[in-house]
């Protein structure tokens, strides 16, 4: 069934798929079932179909992910080609939605978060790297102390 | 009867799913680690300003590391200088404003006025951001760039995202005279002149910049470009982002010394005054000088 179709078909469809996903990261109001799709179902669905192409055209390649030469070798074949993008697809979307998630805990502004959920749907590691800075500016435990001790003023 | 029915469902949805959505509650926040947001107010107001300023301390760390490997040069300074120096100095900006907005009562902080100028000047801040980073990673002009219909639609907008940046800070300065504490007289005076002086002059200032024919922030032949170190300013021919650079940090210096005065138990009412007219004198000094073609730094 998969090898009917063509790789620039695939790549057509995961593309689609993971841009619906960022679509309601970054502009849809955050409820919980619009939020499982780029969370759970768009990179399930991309990831399965990555690990049937894996499966089939890994093996056969004499390629593999030792050193650069290797990898090069590996993405000559169009299937793996494939493969190697829609694994970015999947991970991106995974880590935006991880974001999203953390971000609405923060109390980040929409606004903010948009640049940065776009900047990881376009260049993956960069917006993760500018949303890990924010959040480590934060700290949780401070709070949690404080409800602690809340809690033991309100129980005695 | 049907109507009262859905009439009160309709507000219990708007009560409770809404706000569950569209707002968190106040204690759900997380702290900032230096426990920075327990001196300020926890509202959304001041965690729009702090967030800025995060957002912009994190711009400035992602540019740091793009710094170490380019070599590429623009007017032989390094491409991500540009982006560098406005993510700090907004930063700096934004941290400001979430200090000094503490003057006034929570109530008024989180109304309207306040609240529109904030949303629309932290927007202006992520465009401006944004696009001077995009272009400086492209190795490109992004202030006096007319190259292509796109460029020069972008620099318009430049300019009025500019102006929205200075206008959160004039609001904000209009609002500390007429409802700020007055329980710190230097401060106060330092606030309210520094952001509304600074405000004007910043955008008198950066609109000669832009209208000056030379496209570029510089009077006069450059042969030797030689530079004053971190900021960059030239040392042979008239440069007017000296001005700027007063006038803008004027927001920064005169609320600090009203506050340092008032600590110290000094006349701080006539300090900060004094210091204010030596600020924009010397701003103005430094401007006719630029446009002279002299520059400041040349000994």
């Amino acid at each position: 069934m998969i090898n009917e179709l063509t790789p620039e078909q695939l790549f057509y469809w995961a593309g689609q798929a993971s841009f619906y996903g960022w679509v309601i990261l970054i502009f849809l109001p955050r409820i919980k079932v619009l939020f499982c799709l780029p969370q759970y179902l768009i990179p399930f669905g991309i990831s399965l179909l990555y690990a049937g192409l894996i499966l089939v055209h890994y093996f056969g390649s004499a390629g593999g992910f030792g050193t650069l030469q290797k990898v090069r070798v590996l993405f000559e074949n169009d299937y793996l080609l494939l493969a190697g993008w829609i694994h970015y697809l999947a991970f991106d979307l995974f880590i935006g939605a991880w974001i999203a998630k953390k971000a609405d805990l923060l109390s980040l502004s929409r606004f903010i978060q948009a640049p940065i959920l776009l900047a990881t749907y376009i260049f993956g590691p960069l917006g993760l790297a500018l949303f890990l800075i924010i959040n480590a500016m934060h700290s949780h435990q401070s709070n949690l102390i404080k409800e602690g001790r809340n809690n033991v003023i309100h129980s005695t | 009867m049907l109507y009262t029915v859905l009439k009160s469902r309709l507000t219990e949805y708007s009560r409770t799913t809404l706000k569950r959505q569209f707002s968190s509650k106040q204690n759900q926040y997380p702290n900032l680690i230096f426990g920075i947001d327990n001196r300020l107010g926890n509202d959304h107001t001041t965690r729009l300003f702090l967030m800025s300023f995060l957002f912009l301390c994190a711009v400035t760390v992602v540019l740091l590391t793009g710094y170490y490997f380019d070599s590429r040069t623009l007017n032989g300074v390094p491409t991500l200088v540009k982006p560098l120096k406005f993510s700090l100095s907004l930063a700096m900006h934004f941290i400001t404003l979430a200090i000094l907005s503490q003057q006034l009562e929570p109530s008024r902080r989180t109304g309207i006025v306040l609240t529109l100028f904030a949303y629309i000047s932290v927007v202006s801040m992520l465009f401006e951001q944004i696009y001077i980073s995009i272009q400086a990673a492209r190795g490109v002009h992004s202030h006096y760039n007319t190259t292509t219909a796109f460029e020069s639609l972008m620099y318009n907008l430049m300019g009025v995202g500019a102006v929205n940046l200075v206008l959160v800070s004039f609001v904000l300065g209009v609002l500390i005279l007429k409802y700020g504490k007055k329980d710190n007289v230097g401060l106060r005076l330092g606030s309210v002149l520094g952001l509304t002086i600074g405000s004007v002059l910043t955008l008198y200032y950066a609109m000669t910049m832009a209208n000056i024919p030379t496209d570029s922030a510089l009077v006069g032949e450059v042969v030797n470009n030689v530079k004053v170190p971190i900021v960059g300013w030239s040392r042979e021919v008239g440069d007017l982002r000296i001005p700027h650079f007063i006038a803008t940090h004027m927001m920064q210096v005169l609320p600090l010394a009203g506050l340092i005065l008032d600590k110290l138990k000094y006349p701080s009412k006539l300090l900060v005054s004094l210091l204010t007219a030596g600020l924009v004198m010397l701003s103005v000094v430094s401007f006719e000088w630029a446009l002279a073609g002299k520059a400041v730094f040349s000994i």
